[in-house]
Order: C-alpha cells, then sequence, then structure tokens
C-alpha cells in the first residue's frame, strides 16, 4: 500500500507541473482574448477596462498566482465566451470524450487480444504475418484521414452508420473505431510479443502435462499472465488516446472536451483552454495511477 | 470466469450497436436542419460577437430596423423613423408586438436594450458604435428618441441590433435562454452539439411556417459536406466551398444556388514597409497578379473581379476607379523603375504573405506567389492559426496579407479601414494608410445628409484609395448556398443572416 500512497503524492508534483506549463503556454501565444471579445469597434479605454476585469492587465506572475489559488477553491475562472464558469462548460462535455474514449479502449481491446492471441500461437505462419502487417498499417493511418474514410464506407456508400454527430448508439461506432485502431495496432503487437515470452514458460507445459485442454491453457494459464504488460501499454497510451480524441471529435461532430478545446484556443478563452487541459491531463494522470493499481490486482506478486 | 464475463461484454456491445445500426428515421417535414461551421457561443444580442450567434440572432429577436436582403434599412419593430435635426432619430414603434413569454414589447424595452449597451461594466461589444448617442428618450410607450454628438450619416445601422425585454435581461441565465419577440424562440442549446429554436405562434409576421430550425455545429468541412449529400442537412449557407459545388449538385435532393456575393478578398500592404512604401511596387503587385487565373482554378468561375471594397450592388459604389490589369511586362517595368533590378538569383526580392491555416487562403497563396515570380518577386508564405494570424495583422506585423471584409453595407467601413485615425485598435486601417484628402472625404461624408452629395465624396474617397493602391483588390467571391428540395423560399442575406428561414417553408407536394 505504500507503493500507492507513494505515487499518489507524486501525483501532485505532475500535475502542478502541467497546470504551469499550461498558464504560461496559453498566455504566451500572440492575439488577445479582450479585442475578440469587444469587437472590431471597441476604444482602447474599453479594452483596458475589460482587461483590468478580468484580471489580464496585472502581471503574468500574479495571474498565475491567482490562478492556482483559484484552483484550490475549486474555482476554474469564469469562461470569457460563454460567460459561465469554466468547471461548469467542461462538465457539460467530458461525458461525450469519456464514453468516446472508453468505447475506443473497447474496440481497440476487442481487436489486438485476440488477433494478438492468434498471432502468438500460430507464430511465423501466414496469420502472424497479416497481424504484423495489419498492425502497422493501422498505427499509420492518422485520425484525420481514416475518419472520413470510414464515413464514406459504412455511412455514404453502405449507408449502415450516421456520417457524425452524437445520436444514440449507431453514431458511436465509427468514431470509436476510428480513436481505436491505432491503439489496437500497437496492443496487438504488445499482446503478441508477451504471448511469446509466456508461450515458452515451463507452467505452460505443466498445465499441458496434466491434460488441461489448449484453449484453457492459453486463455486462462497464459493470456492472464501476458496481460501485465498490455495493461502498462494502454495506461501509457491513454494520452494519444486523449489527443486523439481532440481530432476525432473534430471529424465527427462529437461535442465533447476536445471540441470545446478547439473553440477556447481559437477564442482565446484562457480559463476554458487552462480548463480543458488540465481536465485532459488529470485522466491521463488518473488512469496511470489506475493502471499501477490494477497491477497489484492482476499480479499478486506486485503487492509484497 | 473473467474471460467469460468480457465475451458477455463483447457480445452486448454488438448488439446495442447491431440494434441500432437497422435503418435512418423519417426525416419530420417541419423540421429544416441548418449545417454551421463554428459553434455560437453566446446568442444575448447585446454581447454576441461571433460570426456564427450574429447570424441567428435575428431569428430569435426584432430590431428597430432590419437590413432587407439588398443591405438597406427597413422598418421593423419601428414602423417609421424622422429626422427633426442632424442628431436626432424619432422612431414610432409597431404595437401589438409580443416577447415570446407573452409581454408586450414597449419603447421601455428598446431604452433598456440601449443603455445597457453602453453601460461600461457591461462590456457590450456594440458599446464603442454606440458611443456616438448622448440621450435616449420614450415620450411614450411607443416613440423613442436618440440623440447623437454630432451628425453621423451611419447611425441607422446601429439600429439593427435586437432587442431585449427589460424585465427579463439582467437575469443572469438570460443568456442560456434567450427570449425575444423573433418568428422563432428558443428550444433547446446543446453547446458544440446542436442549437434547436421552434416556431413563435404569435409573432407579429405571423406564425413561420416552419416547425423547428436544428442548427447542427460541424466543424469539420468534409463531415460538413458528407452530411449534407447524405441528406441529414437541409441547408448550407456561407460555408460551401467552390470546389464542392460539383459534388453537392450531384445529389437530387439538393439544390445549390449560386449569384453575386459582396464579400470583398483583397491583398493588404503593409505601407510603412521599406519595399511597400513605393507606390509603383504596390502597383506592380498589383499588375502582376492574374486574378482571372485564380478565380478559374480556386472558385472554378464563382468569383467576380474586384476594384473597390464596395460591391457593385452597394449605392455608393465608385464606377471609376483606377483598375490593374494583368500586365506582367508593366509590373516588372514599375519594379525595374523602382529601383529593385533583378539580381543574380533572378529575383528582385523577398515578402513576406501571411495567411490563416484555411485551405482556401493557402492555395491562394500559392497561385499569387506564382504569378509574383514571374515579374522576381519571391514569396514566403506563412500560414498561422487564427487569432496568432488575426493578432499580428492587427499589431502591423505583417508585409503582405490576404482577408476578405463580409458583409459590408454600410459606405461608412470606408472610414474604418483607410481613414488614417483608424490604425488599430481605433479601426482597421492596419497598413497604416494616410492620405489628407482621403480623410477630408471620409469625414465630411459623415456628416452629409444630402445622399446625393454624400455619394459623391465617398466615391471621390475610392478613386484616390484605388490610384494609391493601398489594397490589391482581388475578387467578389460568389454567395453559395446548399436548400434541400423538400424546401423552397430561402433568401440569402448579404450579412449570411439566417433571417428568411421566417419564410421557407416544406415545398408542396407535386400531383
Amino acid at each position: 500500500m505504500t507503493g500507492i500512497g507513494r505515487r499518489l503524492l507524486l501525483l501532485i508534483p505532475t500535475v502542478l507541473g502541467v497546470l504551469t506549463l499550461v498558464f504560461f503556454l496559453v498566455h504566451l501565444i500572440p492575439g488577445d482574448p479582450v479585442e475578440v471579445m469587444l469587437g472590431e469597434t471597441a476604444s482602447s479605454a474599453d479594452l483596458n477596462q475589460l482587461r483590468a476585469d478580468l484580471g489580464l492587465n496585472r502581471p503574468l506572475g500574479e495571474q498565475y498566482v491567482r490562478f492556482l489559488g483559484g484552483l484550490v477553491h475549486g474555482d476554474l475562472g469564469r469562461s470569457f465566451f460563454y460567460r459561465k464558469p469554466v468547471l461548469a462548460v467542461i462538465g457539460a462535455a467530458l461525458p461525450a470524450t469519456a464514453l468516446l474514449a472508453a468505447a475506443a479502449l473497447v474496440v481497440a481491446l476487442l481487436i489486438a487480444l485476440p488477433v494478438g492471441v492468434i498471432a502468438a500461437v500460430r507464430r511465423d505462419k501466414l496469420t502472424d504475418r497479416l497481424a504484423l502487417v495489419g498492425s502497422l498499417v493501422g498505427v499509420s493511418m492518422p485520425n484525420f484521414w481514416l475518419g472520413p474514410m470510414l464515413i464514406i464506407l459504412f455511412s455514404f456508400r453502405l449507408g449502415w452508420l450516421p456520417v457524425s454527430g452524437r445520436d444514440g448508439a449507431a453514431s458511436l461506432v465509427l468514431p470509436a473505431v476510428t480513436l481505436g485502431v491505432a491503439l489496437s495496432a500497437i496492443l496487438v503487437r504488445m499482446t503478441r510479443a508477451s504471448m511469446l515470452d509466456v508461450l515458452g514458460e515451463d507452467y505452460l507445459r505443466t498445465a499441458r502435462a496434466k491434460g488441461v485442454g489448449e484453449r484453457t491453457v492459453i486463455a486462462r494459464h497464459a493470456l492472464r499472465n501476458a496481460l501485465l504488460p498490455v495493461v502498462t501499454i494502454v495506461g501509457l497510451q491513454f494520452g494519444a488516446l486523449l489527443s486523439g480524441a481532440v481530432i476525432t471529435e473534430n471529424v465527427f461532430a462529437w461535442p465533447g472536451v476536445g471540441t470545446l478545446l478547439i473553440q477556447a484556443i481559437t477564442a482565446r478563452d484562457y480559463p476554458l483552454v487552462q480548463g480543458c487541459v488540465l481536465v485532459i491531463s488529470l485522466c491521463y494522470v488518473a488512469v496511470n495511477f489506475l493502471t499501477d493499481a490494477l497491477y497489484t490486482l492482476i499480479d499478486p506478486r506486485v503487492r509484497s | 470466469m473473467r474471460l467469460r464475463r468480457f465475451s458477455l461484454v463483447v457480445v452486448s456491445v454488438c448488439v446495442l450497436f447491431g440494434g441500432a445500426c437497422s435503418g435512418s428515421k423519417p426525416r419530420d417535414p417541419g423540421t429544416l436542419v441548418v449545417g454551421l461551421e463554428a459553434n455560437p457561443t453566446n446568442l444575448d444580442p447585446r454581447l454576441a460577437t461571433g460570426a456564427a450567434a450574429v447570424r441567428i440572432i435575428p431569428l430569435l429577436f426584432n430590431s428597430l430596423l432590419r437590413l432587407d436582403p439588398a443591405g438597406e434599412p427597413a422598418p421593423e419593430l419601428a414602423l417609421a423613423w424622422e429626422m427633426p435635426s442632424p442628431t436626432s432619430y424619432i422612431l414610432h414603434l409597431r404595437r401589438g408586438v409580443r416577447f415570446h413569454d407573452g409581454r408586450e414589447l414597449s419603447a421601455a424595452d428598446v431604452k433598456y436594450t440601449y443603455e445597457w449597451m453602453r453601460d461600461p461594466k457591461n462590456h457590450s461589444p456594440n458599446q464603442g458604435a454606440l458611443a456616438v448617442v448622448t440621450a435616449i428618450e420614450t415620450p411614450d410607450p411607443h416613440t423613442v428618441r436618440f440623440t447623437l454628438k454630432e451628425p453621423f450619416a451611419s447611425f441607422l445601422l446601429n439600429l439593427t441590433l435586437g432587442i431585449v425585454p427589460a424585465h427579463l435581461g439582467d437575469a443572469k441565465e438570460f443568456a442560456e435562454a434567450p427570449v425575444g419577440s423573433g418568428p422563432f424562440r428558443w428550444g433547446e442549446w446543446q453547446p458544440g452539439e446542436r442549437l434547436v429554436v421552434k416556431a413563435f405562434d404569435d409573432s407579429w409576421e405571423g406564425r413561420p411556417r416552419l416547425d423547428r430550425v436544428v442548427f447542427r455545429i460541424l466543424a469539420n468541412e468534409t463531415t460538413r459536406l458528407l452530411e449534407a449529400r447524405r441528406g441529414n442537412i437541409d441547408l448550407l449557407w456561407n460555408n460551401v466551398p467552390p470546389y464542392a459545388v460539383p459534388f453537392l449538385r450531384e445529389s437530387k435532393g439538393l439544390e445549390v444556388t449560386t449569384r453575386p456575393g459582396i464579400a470583398y478578398q483583397y491583398l493588404g500592404f503593409n505601407l510603412q514597409d521599406r519595399i511597400l512604401r513605393e507606390p509603383r511596387v504596390r502597383r506592380a503587385i498589383a499588375h502582376a497578379v492574374d486574378r482571372d487565373r485564380i478565380i478559374a482554378a480556386l472558385f472554378l468561375g464563382l468569383a467576380r473581379p474586384a476594384a473597390t471594397l464596395l460591391a457593385p450592388e452597394n449605392w455608393a459604389q465608385a464606377k471609376d476607379v483606377t483598375t490593374f490589369a494583368h500586365d506582367p511586362a508593366l509590373a516588372r517595368r514599375l519594379l525595374d523603375e523602382a529601383g529593385f533590378p533583378v539580381r543574380a538569383d533572378g529575383t528582385r526580392f523577398s515578402l513576406s504573405y501571411k495567411t490563416s491555416t484555411e485551405r482556401q487562403g493557402i492555395e491562394m497563396a500559392d497561385l499569387v506567389a506564382e504569378d509574383l515570380a514571374a515579374v522576381g518577386i519571391r514569396i514566403e508564405r506563412r500560414s498561422f492559426e487564427w487569432g496568432t494570424f488575426y493578432g499580428d495583422i492587427k499589431a502591423g506585423n505583417f508585409q503582405l496579407f490576404s482577408m476578405r471584409w463580409v458583409g459590408i453595407t454600410d459606405p461608412d467601413t470606408l472610414h474604418y479601414v483607410f481613414h488614417s485615425a483608424s490604425v488599430p485598435p481605433t479601426g482597421a486601417n492596419r497598413g497604416h494608410y494616410a492620405n489628407p484628402e482621403v480623410d477630408r472625404l471620409l469625414q465630411a461624408s459623415r456628416r452629409e445628409t444630402n445622399p446625393a452629395a454624400r455619394r459623391e465624396q465617398l466615391a471621390a474617397a475610392q478613386r484616390l484609395i484605388a490610384a494609391d493602391c493601398v489594397y490589391v483588390s482581388l475578387w467578389y467571391p460568389d454567395d453559395i448556398f446548399a436548400l434541400s428540395t423538400r424546401f423552397e423560399g430561402f433568401e440569402p442575406y448579404p450579412g449570411g443572416q439566417y433571417t428568411s428561414l421566417k419564410k421557407v417553408h416544406p415545398r408542396e407536394a407535386l400531383p
């Protein structure tokens, strides 16, 4: 348990580092939210007044301290453009992104686990080669290309699925596949490699010698042990999944945090950009923490 | 055990997806779906800034006057107006107009709305435009009087802002469910996803014939076009690129209409630049650009060559300004005369050309660069994310850039763009152009109440601006809209507003 406690403590500097980086990067990009808000005809007196009201005229260091201060109280500030608390704006978009990421993960695992296991069992045979080539293709296709291609095939030519938007379970399929494919490609290779390591182990020979059926050997004895590195990779790749979600949401008009983030950057809505990045990085950190915790569940050896 | 649970999840997911896949729902004949390219962030007419919001607001709110499709002020809440003096406007309000909550609209609501926008603490983007107002009075519930600091010929255009009910306007959640008196009332809003407005039964204009209008936000262009082609979008207006016109026309369910537009595309110069402050260099660049070639290649012919910021439809457009025909030989001669001979590497000088990351802007920059290379000018194209690009342009941090003026019907825009006092942040004279005679003419045109005299002042200013080659006037892209054949009656407004949706109706069934 001390392991988990230490990891929890380590989260604090990580998150603080992310926040600091985001705060300064966002304020460094050229462009002025006040000019966007007040429009073309505003006088410089009006601009200065609004800057003062939003606290944007203060030294950056002071703004940073205020930002952290608000954060301690769970206050991420107000969105300049929605004119609502950032937390409320993000809260409305977060479930959509969470659903998309979870579905993409399911898609990735549904593809990767069976393909990876089969490829390992039939090592160097045609199926194995196909799986490896397939994963190379999968990892090479960018989301912004794969998404439209899937739309053209499944929505446009075949008419099976909606083009975009969030309207029932069917509308989740294409975005989830688009987002999940790259991850699945990585996981196929990981599962295969990990299974190959395990398949040569003595305890599998023992199990077979005891008369355990081959399916049970693979599924229960081999896969369970092979899963450990796969889980680690899932955790590490979760960041890629979230950044991929930004593009996927744009392609499929999926109303999540990614869509919100793009809008916020375009409008120089500093508090909203900070909020979105904070939420995304918190998710990443949390998933990696959970991954570590999951380790202890899957592998009793880690507990000791 | 674990594996069995896992396969159970797999099966249920498949069933869930499979079940949802079967067949698409029949479309409700009274609902029209619009594809928007950007999210309207705030639909309170006192605060709205983005184009997406400004285009939708006329459906929810009425204004004292509105711009008709030709861009001229026409009666809306104000039935008539008079000017007892050049600084006084009296408007007589229509009676029996009701807000969506049933309350009657009166002069007090008008006064409230305008006073609210003038109050500095509210940070309205319209505050600057209303600075010319000194008093707003309501002699009776159906009359409003505006008093101005000084005569301002374009003041009527400030009366096209939506009127908000005084009894609701201060509520914190007003922007989340705005109440106006327009032909449609608030339905639902899923930010970033969709906005729904519903027919207002008691509209003074009569109930709209559409029951609902759904605005779907589709930021990705490819997705937007595929949705339209698939029949899921009934109207795309001002967000169809010319290259997509043939693609959409292949669809039987869509009718694509193109007509001359008034958006004005130009190449802007930084007149403080060492090279570009030389007028012969600017004229050479104007002669080097082959507009016809770019219009054919990039717009598939769907644009008209331009000579001045105001389109031919505008009453104030000058018809006899200097134009710059494509003439590379003349361009080379001008550059030689200006003291920029061809150097050993085959070029005369390099210029940076800034553009946003928008695809059409980048392609256009490349075509312009080809034309300029032919006369020995090397172009470094630099494209930036919109906010950065726009920030640089306003800060004067550029040599060449291209942008558009969209929906310009007010000739006073010339003052805003070319008067020497209009350098940012006051106005949009981003190239720092200064010509005392232009300043004098534009200033005088603001106070001129005789339309003929004003027209002559504005025309003289346009002639000087064209001769000085402050901008390279490029073209006016056509307006393009795609409407489902299930509907008819859409009329495009110059500012891109969706106003005419109040008249759109399902096409009568054929016998």
